[in-house]
């Protein structure tokens, strides 16, 4: 096991019940329903779907934190667990940036576009399941 | 586009064509759910045509016009079927996507930026999913899934 492979472990998420909170921009809910899109990383994500931790912040500090410190729009803050989204085979991690200490991702890296779309549409269903968290 | 009552008694409807939404005449009778699901539809998807460059963080194409033209007519028709409205979405590329959840089951239909239709339907509790597109067959498949679904 590589040095780098040691710190992507450390990096993992482990704990199942902790809950990932992700922004939806308002073009991807309609009716209050979000499309499984915003479940997907899109190109720019590079295969990373971001979230913040509910480990180290709520969802309504998340959504403010998004709208207010990033200037980014949002219909709200929906939310998957650790054990949902590796349910569904996906790991998650601990990925703290600057601006966003909360920040982690669900790992979608090295699959094809139509599994990616079928695992989104999973998530979504959990998240919708749940409800908007936030506002 | 505007919706006038013609008979309460038996719920139907009368359709008009509207300018606003570019759409054309359809067929002019249908049960009143079916009339406010097509025209909330065409309203949702005359909104996604208005969009500008950038509509996603600072990225997101706005909906191509063979992408809408494609989702107008092909959502439409499906409605009018007795399908349930679908939720439409753009997507990041110019196209358009457009979901139903019946039961457990998730079905997707994605027109792309030059209006080539694929999808999927996906059983959100086993995780079973079957695909459909990008041929002459798509539109064909898309319906079976949504109608034998409902």
């Amino acid at each position: 096991v590589s040095e780098a492979d040691d710190q992507v472990a450390e990096r993992r998420l482990t704990d199942r019940d902790e809950m990932l909170f992700r922004q939806v921009i308002p073009e991807w809910v309609e009716d209050g329903v979000p499309s499984s899109q915003a479940f997907a990383p899109t190109g720019k994500d590079e295969g990373c779907l971001s979230i913040a931790r509910g480990s180290a912040t709520l969802a309504q500090a998340a959504y403010e934190h998004h709208t207010t410190a990033l200037g980014l729009r949002s219909a709200g803050t929906w939310g998957i667990t650790v054990g949902e989204a590796l349910d569904v085979g996906l790991a998650s991690f601990d990925d703290p940036q600057p601006d966003v200490p909360a920040h982690g991702f669900v790992d979608f890296r090295g699959l094809g576009r139509s599994t990616v779309q079928k695992k989104a549409k999973l998530l979504r269903a959990r998240a919708h399941t749940r409800g908007r968290l936030y506002p | 586009m505007s919706i006038t009552e013609a008979d309460p008694r038996i719920g139907q409807i009368y359709v008009t064509r509207t300018s606003s939404t570019g759409y054309s005449l359809l067929d002019p009778w249908l049960n009143v759910t079916g009339a406010r699901d097509l025209t909330a539809l065409l309203e949702r998807i005359y909104q996604l045509e208005r969009l500008e460059p950038g509509w996603l963080d600072g990225e997101g194409a706005p909906p191509t016009r063979a992408a809408l033209h494609q989702a107008r007519g092909i959502l439409a028709n499906l409605v009018m079927r007795g399908a349930p409205r679908p939720r439409v979405y753009p997507t990041p590329e110019g196209g358009i996507e457009a979901e139903w959840t019946v039961g457990k089951c998730d079905i997707s239909a994605a027109f792309s930026p030059s209006g080539v239709l694929s999808g999927a339907a996906t059983n959100v509790s086993s995780g079973e999913s079957q695909e459909f597109g990008e041929d002459e067959k798509a539109e064909e498949r898309l319906e079976l899934f949504v109608l034998r679904a409902t």
